[in-house]
């Protein structure tokens, strides 16, 4: 239905050149070249070392493509429409009572119905299947290998003020800011933090989690290729946040024995005096070694009492001191019980036999209940 | 403010869809007798160490707050669907499930993200070689 | 000063003379600059003897089109201060590679990226929508103002206050370093001792009383003062995404005002609610920040997409296609907000149901998202588009929010954000929404509304320059964020040591400097337009042949809006009007009742403004004296009387006659 219109809406020199939106679509065409630079970049997430990190990616990729099915018509018709459209268009049909279709609309509310069914599925079964707590179901897609044949490594892994500390249990030695895992062996990350947020990241090898003060998180992943690859947090925790990296070596079975022996050889121990040096605000801080590290520290980091006179968070967590159950449940303690002192279960299982007063109530003499240990942290960083 | 062809600053009109609702005796007092029966129960378990169970003692007492706040907004706010033309309880239902949503959503949360983050018990973290 | 430290700290508390950073060239040299150019304002304000007239016609007005004008004034000061920060950011990211540390200490450069976030959310995007919605809600619904005038004025005055004082951080003292959001355990008193969190939880609750405020009265202007006839299903779609973002307003700004209520009585009376140690969770701040954070940025989206839909139509010369699916639409948006917060910590590690639940909740936001743009299209369809400035923004709109949006849809599935979050993929998807969604539609509404509040448009010229800059700067700004973000590289990074990187820095950098003269253009537009605005003058009303009540008004309306009630019939209330043969009405006028101006809002905000400073340095009988002084006015404020007068029906006879002489000018 064409309409005839007056001509003062046709004049030309009101509107702007025709075609306007076609103008920013043709631009956008100019930037292309650079797409030629992302040939030479290493675009990590899409090209990843670590079986877990690779079927991220490929979630990347079918999500994308997914979307595209919508946003590429959707594009295409905004800008033709726009350029067709446009009002010295004189073939275009004008049709102002044109503004209601239920057809239109059922297929404009189902269409991307479907894709997020889709989407919805496919995050559903990914996000169960790549749950950083799941222990891994496959050590390499390519090659299938499963995971029962590889006993998985276990890393303990600490965040600082600004470096990283990595323990291995069962071997028995430590490192700050590096990173070395063995090439298609499943590890098993146990992440916690020192004081503030971090986030565990080693894009090559598989997403990120966070770790916190107080708490545990979980990784498993696995390396599938040999080499050097970034780590880093990607949690802002501070001035020294910028140069938090890490290197993470994959290594074949006997180049990572190797490591070990190299470790053991020139490390030097860590014990919880070495770590409270270590804990200490620092920035750039160059790759330590550690030969042989205090069995208890990993859990009296976690439990946040690796100084002697602070209260272990677990036992405060549990009634201020001392644990007393009867038929099995924390039973309530007299007010007075309560001052009493506990053992503090790490520093007995490191050694030092303090006694921890476990004190976090007002009592005659501290009044107004500040633990003692609070008064003991250091509040001063480095800036 | 009131510029438009409804009322001026003068005493409320009567009409239907303007009313607040108003109180009676009769049900102030029903409102009274029920928050003095639904504060008084509460005490009277923690006072009398009547069950074994702080918990249930705790969610019996939260119950009871949620049906004490229905009581007060309906026999002390007067709440009703025909106050304001149906708004007051649109607001109030919006109110609702939004408190709803906020915290069933966060102890979902929190309960998930607290049985993930924690650490081994003491005796476990003991054994560990 | 003085010779007892216990004196000194109690008169000054913690504030002394080495919080003036005048160890840091950069600060100096700014203050500098803001102190000649303030100064020069001042003077010449002085020497034109403007302050009567801002005092008496803006300061104190509660009319909601001066109070509308003033927010996005507001917004485009802090536009120019949050984008100097991102110049800064994008400038020192592009030069420290390779062992080269830039200009920016860590110390200065995490403020910059904390106060960057902190200004272009709270006191430019949320002034500049509530400055739009102030300003045009009243006049598309056929009121004369909204529902509590004074309550306006106040909301209006909190929100500069707080700006105000994160513009004080700048010299005294400091600002946050913690992120836009200030997250513990790092802000906690532990590790962020000085003032710097101090000021970010004092400005934002400074602030968000006056959001919180002016989203009720909002409400209660859309709910209770349409004209007759204007039933919900009439009313423009505007304001629907007006109602809609108010609601999320009220529903959510509580729960920022709680959350950083605990983490202030964490540092300052010990509480543990936030800390590491004593029970506290920081994971439940996160909880709680984000039930507030994710509706915020719907709270932001929502009136851009209302001005779209207003301007689409508008220049397509057609009713907007779907209006019933619009608004359920809008509905919808508004609810699922509230279903999807735990999308910003995917990696907190919460487990795959709670995960993956959260991540579909969010995906189906995209669903009504999509109708929407669906419907701008066949909007198009059919229509006959005149590219005037505020539709070429809304072309702009629609390439560049489809394309953010989908990243945003790739983001929430969990595995793909295990890989993606807190990297630059991040920082691009959230800049692409916000400048391709929100700042793109303030940009248009601003153009399409400027005509309707000064009486004449905008120079087209520096507009279409503006649009043309702004919209290429953008994509070589934070396309080359999405690269960085698949290589791996994470925000709030200062320098780096890949060199290989560096080239597509530079590429974000010459974008954000084509962005600089896109709101250099932006500026131009309004001072040309001001020059030719002869030229340029809108002497009908409706200089774009709108369709909504707005244009039934002269330009600038006059103070009471609407003479007579308009009686409303149809959706498109002034296209039907004038499809009828409208007749203005000519005589039958009678005096209108007005409120009267305040100084009560500026006041009150100074006062609670002085509180806030006493608290942020620890200068308690200062915060005491502005608490006090707060309570006393407000009380006292009750009891004044006089807050009403009546325009004579003289005032308003001349003026509906001069309008219609010069109506009959322009036939």
């Amino acid at each position: 239905m064409r309409t005839v219109s007056p001509n003062k809406s046709r004049s030309r020199q009101r509107h702007s050149r025709p075609g306007g939106a076609l103008r920013a679509f043709l631009r956008l065409f100019a930037l292309l070249p650079l797409f030629g630079l992302l040939a030479g970049c290493k675009l990590v997430v899409l090209d990843p070392a670590g079986d877990v990190a690779m079927q991220q990616r490929d979630i990347v990729i079918l999500s994308t493509a997914l979307m595209l099915i919508i946003v590429v018509p959707v594009l295409l018709l905004t800008v033709v429409f726009a350029w067709w459209y446009r009002d010295s268009n004189i073939d275009a049909v004008y049709d102002p009572e044109f503004h209601h279709s239920t057809q239109l609309e059922v297929v404009i509310w189902s269409a991307p119905l479907v894709i997020i069914v889709a989407l919805g599925l496919l995050t559903w079964i990914s996000t169960h299947l790549l749950d950083p707590f799941r222990p891994l179901g496959r050590v390499n897609g390519a090659e299938q290998v499963a995971v029962a044949d590889t006993k998985p490594l276990r890393v303990q892994v600490v965040a600082l003020d600004w470096k990283w500390l990595f323990i291995y249990p069962d071997q028995g030695i430590g490192t700050v800011n590096e990173l070395a895992v063995p090439v298609n062996v499943p590890v098993t990350f146990e992440l916690t933090s020192s004081d503030v947020m971090n986030s565990f990241f080693v894009p090559a090898m598989a997403g990120q989690i966070y770790t916190m003060p107080g708490m545990q998180t979980k990784l498993h992943a696995v390396l599938n290729r040999p080499g050097e690859y970034t780590g880093m947090s990607s949690q802002y925790s501070g001035s020294g946040f910028s140069d938090m990296y890490f290197t993470t070596h994959g290594l074949s079975g006997a180049d990572f024995e190797q490591w070990v022996g190299k470790v053991k050889a020139d490390g030097t121990a860590l014990g919880r005096t070495e770590y409270l040096n270590l804990a200490q605000p620092s920035e750039r801080e160059p790759v330590h070694h550690y030969k042989s590290v205090d069995p208890g520290l990993f859990a009296a980091v976690l439990d946040m009492c690796v100084e002697d006179s602070k209260t272990c968070k677990s036992d405060m967590m549990h009634g201020g001191g001392r644990r007393v159950s009867q038929n099995g449940r924390p039973a309530h303690l007299p007010w007075a019980e309560r001052g009493k002192a506990a053992p503090n279960a790490y520093a007995s299982a490191l050694g030092s036999g303090v006694i921890d007063t476990g004190s976090a109530i007002c009592t005659a003499s501290n009044a107004t209940g500040v633990s003692v240990a609070r008064a003991a942290e250091p509040t001063q960083r480095v800036n | 403010m009131s510029a438009s062809a409804h009322g001026t600053t003068s005493a409320p009109p009567h009409e239907s869809a303007h009313e607040a609702g108003h109180g009676t005796l009769r049900g102030y007092v029903t409102g009274f007798v029920l928050s003095v029966i639904l504060t008084a129960i509460p005490f009277w378990l923690v006072i009398g160490h009547v069950l074994d169970s702080a918990g249930w003692t705790a969610a019996i007492i939260l119950i009871l707050g949620v049906i004490q706040i229905i009581v007060h907004t309906f026999y002390f706010l007067h709440m009703n669907s025909k106050s304001e033309g149906g708004w007051n309880m649109m607001a109030m239902i919006f109110t609702v499930v939004l408190v709803v949503i906020t915290l069933s959503g966060s102890l979902w949360i929190m309960y998930h993200l607290e049985t993930n983050m924690m650490p081994p018990s003491p005796q476990e973290m003991r054994q560990m070689p | 000063m003085f010779s007892n430290p216990e004196t000194q700290r109690l008169v000054f508390g913690r504030l002394t003379l080495d919080a003036l950073p005048l160890d840091q060239p950069i600060v100096v040299g700014t203050f500098v600059v803001v102190a000649i150019l303030g100064l020069a304002l001042v003077g010449a304000l002085t020497y034109y003897r403007v302050w009567p007239y801002l005092w008496r016609e803006w300061f104190t007005s509660v009319d909601h089109k001066r109070i509308g004008v003033m927010y996005c004034v507001l917004a485009i000061v802090m536009l120019l201060r949050g984008f100097a920060d991102a110049i800064m950011m994008r400038s020192q990211q592009a030069i420290a590679f390779g062992g080269s540390e830039g200009y920016l200490p860590p110390h200065h450069y995490d403020q910059i990226f904390t106060a960057h976030g902190v200004i272009m959310i709270f006191f430019m995007a949320m002034p500049f929508v509530t400055g739009l919605m102030n300003f045009v809600v009243p006049l598309q619904i056929g009121a004369r103002d909204v529902a509590f005038p004074f309550l306006n004025n106040f909301s209006f005055w909190m929100t500069v206050c707080g700006a105000v004082l994160v513009m004080i951080s700048l010299f005294v003292g400091e600002f946050a370093r913690t992120g836009w959001l200030a997250y513990p355990p790092l802000s906690e008193l532990d590790y962020s001792p000085d003032v710097g969190v101090d000021y970010y939880i004092w400005s934002l609750q400074i602030a968000g009383v006056g959001t919180l405020l002016s989203g009720v009265n909002l409400i209660a202007t859309i709910v209770k003062m349409r004209a007759p006839g204007m039933s919900l299903m009439k009313m423009p779609v505007f304001c629907w995404t007006s109602l809609c973002t108010n609601i999320l307003i009220v529903a959510a700004f509580p729960v920022l005002t709680g959350t950083l209520v605990l983490l202030s009585l964490d540092r300052y009376v010990g509480t543990n609610f936030f800390t590491n140690g004593f029970g506290g969770s920081p994971m439940m701040y996160w909880n709680l920040i984000w039930i507030w954070g994710h509706p915020e940025v719907y709270i932001l989206i929502l009136p851009a997409f209302g001005v779209f839909s207003e301007v689409t139509s508008t220049f397509c010369g057609k009713p907007l296609f779907g209006y019933t699916s619009m608004v359920y639409a809008t509905v919808v948006i508004t609810l699922l907000s509230y279903l999807v917060w735990l999308h910003h910590f995917f990696t907190m590690g919460s487990g795959a149901s709670v995960n993956s639940f959260f991540g579909i909740t969010t995906m189906i936001i995209s669903i009504p998202t999509g109708a929407k743009i669906f419907n701008w299209l066949f909007t198009m369809y059919r229509g006959r588009i005149r590219f005037e400035v505020p539709m070429l923004w809304t072309v702009g709109f629609m390439i560049t929010f489809v394309i953010g949006g989908m990243t945003g849809v790739l983001l929430a599935v969990p595995p793909a954000d295990f890989v993606l979050h807190n990297s630059l993929f991040l920082v691009a998807h959230f800049h692409n929404v916000i400048i391709g969604g929100v700042l793109f539609g303030m940009m248009a509404g601003v153009y399409y509304w400027f005509p309707k509040a000064f009486g004449f448009k905008l120079d087209p010229f520096w507009g279409k320059m503006s649009f043309w800059f702004w919209f290429t700067g953008f994509y070589f700004a934070f396309m080359p964020l999405y690269v960085l973000g698949l290589m791996g590289v994470t925000r709030r990074v200062n320098h780096f040591d890949d060199s290989s990187l560096q080239v597509w820095f530079v590429t974000a950098a010459f974008g954000a400097l084509l962005i600089a003269i896109g709101i250099f253009s932006s500026i131009m537009q309004i001072v040309v337009g001001f020059l030719h605005r002869d030229r340029l003058r809108d002497l009908t009303g409706d200089p774009w042949h709108g369709r909504t009540l707005e244009w039934s008004t002269s330009s600038p309306p006059p103070e009471y809006n609407f003479a007579f009630t308009p009686v409303i019939h149809e959706l498109d209330a002034w296209s039907d009007m004038k499809s009828r043969g409208y007749a203005r009405p000519v005589e039958g006028f009678r005096p209108i009742h007005m409120p009267k101006n305040t100084a009560a809002g500026l006041i009150l905000a100074l006062f609670a403004g002085i509180c806030g400073f006493g608290l942020i340095w620890h200068i308690w009988w200062m915060a005491a004296f502005g608490f006090a002084a707060l309570i006393v006015t407000a009380i006292g404020h009750t009891f004044n009387y006089r807050r009403d007068f009546y325009i004579p029906a003289e005032h308003v006879i001349r003026t509906e006659s001069e309008r219609s002489q010069l109506l009959a000018t322009q036939v």
